[in-house]
């Protein structure tokens, strides 16, 4: 038993590492990042250059790591310059990475950019918004035609200017010698341990999850006070649900639960068709506005309360924020985990030993108490299992109806901020309660039934 | 069974105690829809933060609610201009009452220090850092410590108002070390490379860079009325008044220097639904952004309004579609035009905001009445008129849609229109126009954007129509930005891409203009010309929807965010 725990902790370890290596590299993906809101201009006056906003950027990037390579290796095609991803503004950076992908040619590719940036602070003179246009033209352009044939008006307009002739030049050059499958060729290469992934990893294994940009506030720290707000909620409705289904379950296979079934489940059924989020709306109006019932209130987890609290005054003030909550989340499991326990216990009282024990003359609740729960408690410890990271993972319809900030609230606030160390936190915190949780439920297995126990 | 019914009864009347928290007649009740995050006045990073730190902190200058203009707030007096060829200065005076929440005054230092940490290179700033580029020394006045001069660069009509529109920092708490003093502003907007390695600067930028300035109630102490009392993350955050606050003391200037409620509550509500619950419960004093068609229900409820004001003031709000002209299909004024006639934008009004919107003909709003072109009539809905000009465009009706020959190929009109997801307003509008453009035979594409990606398309101009809002303000209209060619290039802020040599000289002159009527005559010739071009096809201003409790006056509303005044709140008889 003890060897097969160990190899069953020893592959939940590497699928944590997985798990979060994959986040870590997948949220870079994402397009958009924290910083890029430094970029942004949306008033009716101008708060600062784009150039200087653009040197903030950089800053900004340089200050937190984040110009650094993500991985200690990237593969890209054989056709990208080097150093291409020191290039700043990231438009130029793109501009210069399709140039290259298209027509298989570093050298070239960057010659012809260089060019077209010598024309960046163009000097006044006659004409100059039709070059800025066929510039910008060209900033957006990576056609062959387009490129000839502007690069060729743009010679014309400065009639003959050295900077013109160079342009046209490394431009013909470039649609001259195209190699169009060279981007298709994989370039490998090692940045070594500089890179964001190295430093985040480094500082996992220390038990730093990082610094949240938003508000340099320790990660562990924010998904510590996340999951405590939520904590009771799920808690009480995991273990009423729990209960209720169990219950619930056994009523309906006693003999004469038949009619309690025939009522009870249709309308389970009914109930698992509601969204969650009507469900939890409906509540509200129901029971916590003045058209209906007024009993609870509406949203939040207390309210501000000056001086020091005991922990059962504490829990009192606190009591009705949980009650709707905890409805809606009992309401929202309760028919599938329900179902799941009827079925399971229906399947095992056909079973002969069951009909032994009724043959014995046992009563009816001591057969199923005594007799088939046990047996039947395989599926139910699969689905008990899932509660416990569902337990940190938390609710987020639940969480932004009832203003209660949780962790699934913290989770999708992260993401849509860019907030990559929160983000790969979370994830990690609750991929961390999956693996725990598997694990326990390995070892109710043995408890429950002593075969396992045995063959391993 | 009796019993037990005798029971819940019995429990869920106890219960019925628990649901309405006390509440003080002197504590106002503020939604916000989110957590602020950080309330560090340097880095905020929403709308929320930005209003929490205005309570606690203030700048040189603030705007009045009342009457929406820029008044001195810390500074005695607006700056005193002084105009060269290449620079610009601004003298300042801070006022002799203001002082900081140990009692210390508030002086030129404080203002030299403010900029040190809005410039210094590590230290997490680059949100503002490129606010205030233009500002490259500050000399103090040998005599009066209260007084300064900025020196800047250049001038443009926002610079008044971005000289004193950064919350000035209290240098006792904020480096109390003195790590920033050895350094001069100048060195700091050189930013000389070698300072990141600087030892102080260093030791500052941890120091400032650190989680306690974001949330600590010990640091965020600045010379507003206000202190931080508690900040429950997500739930709530309370804001408690200073005990014989100095701004009390300022004569005429305390009609907007103002810390009335004794505390200021608030609750972090993310979902609109719950928000509104919680108000007709009576939980919340204030609310704002009221859903339009919720409002109107809200009007009408006579038991509602008996103790809640509804509000709804012309907001500064631009909502308009803009069209990327740099597409060769785009590229022609009268396919613009074309489009216009498509965008039923009274319609849009009536059926996505209830009426709660302005129509309007330019980005300059309506209500701003010298500068608004009334001559100018905003494009009307017009199937016919949107055909004849697509073919004046040079567009040829075959079978599935419009063809043109562009550049030699021959291209069909499509058009991809973007917005923002979860905007369900625009959603709306964007339906509305493409069943519109279907009759008139265009093909158009809806495509919802994720907030990042959307604005990342829009900064690399990779769009083709998208649905948008600017937020804009009644004194300031620099409009260079959005029309100027020099701001078309790639990441720049003119989007739509248009400009030409007149445009970019008027938008030039308009900066520069010395009166008022000069200013009127060319803010008109622009909007003329912007409607001509439709680059940007103008839809509304918006109105707010706000609701306030009965029990306070001076509420302040205003069309400016946060469309109210809390600290001016006073308790009625």
């Amino acid at each position: 038993m003890a060897a097969f725990l160990f190899r069953r902790l020893f592959y939940g370890l590497v699928a944590l590492w997985l798990i979060s290596t994959l986040i870590f590299l997948l949220s870079r993906l994402l397009p958009g990042s924290f910083g890029a809101q430094i970029l942004e201009a949306e008033s009716f006056y101008s708060k600062g250059s784009q150039g200087s906003r653009e040197a903030a950027y950089q800053a900004y990037l340089q200050r937190t790591g984040l110009d650094q390579p993500v991985f200690y290796f990237s593969i890209s095609s054989s056709a990208e310059p080097a150093g291409i991803r020191h290039i700043f503004p990231e438009s130029d950076r793109l501009l210069l990475r399709q140039l290259a992908w298209q027509y298989g040619n570093p050298e070239l590719a960057t010659a012809y950019f260089r060019a077209l940036k010598q024309f960046d602070n163009p000097v006044e003179q006659p004409g100059q918004l039709q070059l800025k246009a066929r510039i910008q033209k060209l900033h957006a352009s990576i056609d062959p035609e387009t490129i000839s044939s502007t690069t060729d008006s743009i010679y014309q307009l400065l009639q003959g200017q050295q900077q013109g002739l160079v342009l046209r030049s490394a431009a013909e050059a470039l649609i001259g010698d195209r190699q169009p499958y060279r981007a298709l060729w994989p370039a490998f290469s090692w940045h070594g341990v500089h890179n964001q992934y190295h430093r985040w990893f480094s500082d996992v294994l220390q038990g730093d999850l990082g610094k949240s940009y938003r508000d340099s506030g320790a990660v562990q720290d924010l998904i510590l006070q996340a999951v405590g707000t939520t904590w009771w909620i799920l808690f009480f409705s995991m273990v009423l649900t729990g209960f209720l289904a169990l219950e619930l379950s056994i009523l309906f296979v006693r003999q004469k639960g038949g009619k309690w079934r025939r009522l009870l489940l249709p309308l389970l059924f009914f109930l698992d068709r509601i969204p969650v989020f009507i469900l939890a709306l409906l509540l509200l109006i129901l029971f916590a506005s003045p058209a209906f019932l007024q009993l609870f209130p509406v949203y939040g987890m207390g309210a501000y309360y000056v001086g020091s609290q005991s922990w059962p005054e504490r829990f009192a003030s606190l009591f009705p924020y949980m009650v709707l909550p905890v409805i809606c989340l009992v309401c929202v499991n309760l028919p599938y985990i329900t179902n799941q326990f009827y079925r399971s216990l229906a399947d095992v009282s056909q079973a002969d030993f069951t009909r032994t024990a009724k043959a014995k003359g046992l009563s009816e609740g001591r057969v199923i108490r005594r007799h088939m729960l046990r047996n039947a408690l395989f599926p139910i410890i699969t689905l008990l299992s899932d509660f416990l990271p569902a337990l940190v993972a938390g609710v987020v319809v639940i969480e932004t109806v009832f203003a209660i900030p949780g962790i699934g609230r913290l989770l999708i606030e992260s993401v849509l901020a860019r907030d990559y160390p929160v983000l790969v936190g979370v994830v990690l915190v609750v991929a961390l309660f999956r693996v725990i949780s598997h694990f326990v439920s390995d070892l109710f297995y043995g408890l429950a039934d002593p075969r396992i126990r045995l063959r391993s | 069974m009796k019993k037990s019914a005798t029971l819940v009864c019995f429990l869920l009347f106890l219960l019925s105690f628990c649901s309405q928290p006390q509440r003080q007649p002197d504590e106002v009740r503020v939604r916000l829809f989110n957590d602020p995050v950080t309330l560090n006045p340097v880095n905020y990073q929403n709308s929320s933060a930005l209003q929490l730190v205005n309570l606690l902190f203030q700048s040189l200058l603030t705007v009045d609610l009342e009457d929406n203009t820029l008044k001195p707030s810390l500074a005695e007096d607006l700056p005193v201009v002084e105009r060269t060829d290449s620079t610009t200065l601004f003298t300042y005076s801070i006022r002799e009452e203001a002082e900081w929440a140990d009692g210390s005054p508030v002086t030129a230092a404080d203002v030299a220090f403010t900029l040190k940490v809005m410039l210094a290179p590590l230290v997490n700033n680059e949100q503002i850092k490129s606010q205030i580029e233009f500002i490259r020394d500050i000399a103090s006045d040998q005599r009066n410590p209260k007084r300064f001069t900025l020196l800047c660069k250049g001038f443009s009509p926002e610079m008044e108002l971005l000289t004193g529109d950064y919350f000035i920092l209290p240098q006792y708490l904020f480096d109390p070390e003195n790590l920033l003093a050895s350094f001069s502003v100048p060195e700091l907007v050189n930013a000389a490379p070698e300072l990141t390695n600087n030892k102080s600067l260093k030791a500052f930028a941890t120091h400032f860079n650190s989680v306690d300035f974001a949330r600590s109630k010990d640091l965020l102490k600045g010379s507003a009325g206000y202190v931080l009392e508690n900040w429950t993350t997500g739930q709530y955050v309370v804001l408690k008044r200073k005990q014989n606050w100095w701004g009390t003391n300022t004569g005429r200037a305390a009609s907007y220097l103002t810390a009335n409620p004794r505390q200021i509550n608030f609750q972090i509500i993310p979902d609109n639904t719950t928000a509104l619950l919680a108000l007709k419960n009576r939980q919340l004093d204030v609310l704002s952004n009221i859903p339009a068609t919720e409002f109107d229900k809200l009007r009408e409820d006579s038991t509602f309004t008996k103790e809640y004001a509804l509000h709804a003031p012309d907001s500064y709000e631009y909502n308009y579609i803009a069209l990327n002209t740099r597409l060769p299909k785009l590229n022609n004024r009268y396919t613009r035009q074309a489009l216009a006639h498509l965008v039923d934008a009274d319609n849009l009004i009536k059926v996505t905001l209830s009426n709660f919107g302005t129509r309007t003909a330019g980005p300059v709003p309506p209500a701003i009445q010298p500068y608004y072109n009334q001559s100018i009539r905003p494009y009307e809905y017009s199937q016919a008129r949107a055909i004849s000009l697509l073919k004046a465009a040079g567009w040829i009706r075959e079978g599935d849609g419009w063809y043109k020959t562009i550049d030699g190929k021959k291209e069909k009109l499509t058009l991809e229109v973007n917005y923002r997801a979860g905007n369900t307003v625009f959603e709306h509008s964007a339906l509305i126009f493409q069943q519109n453009a279907a009759k008139a035979g265009i093909v158009v594409e809806l495509q919802a954007m994720e907030n990042s990606l959307f604005r990342q398309k829009a900064r690399t101009h990779d769009f083709e129509m998208v649905f948008r809002s600017l937020s804009g303000n009644p004194f300031i209209f620099n409009f260079k930005p959005f029309f100027h060619s020099a701001y078309s290039d790639e990441g720049g802020s003119n989007i739509t891409g248009i400009g030409s040599p007149e445009t970019d000289a008027l938008l030039d002159a308009i900066n520069v203009a010395e009166t008022d009527r000069e200013k009127a005559r060319l803010l008109k010739r622009l909007q003329e010309i912007l409607h001509e071009e439709a680059a940007m096809i103008p839809l509304y201003y918006l109105k707010e929807r706000i609701a306030v409790h009965k029990r306070f006056a001076n509420t302040k509303i205003s069309g400016l965010k946060p469309n109210y005044d809390v600290s001016a709140f006073t308790l009625k008889n």
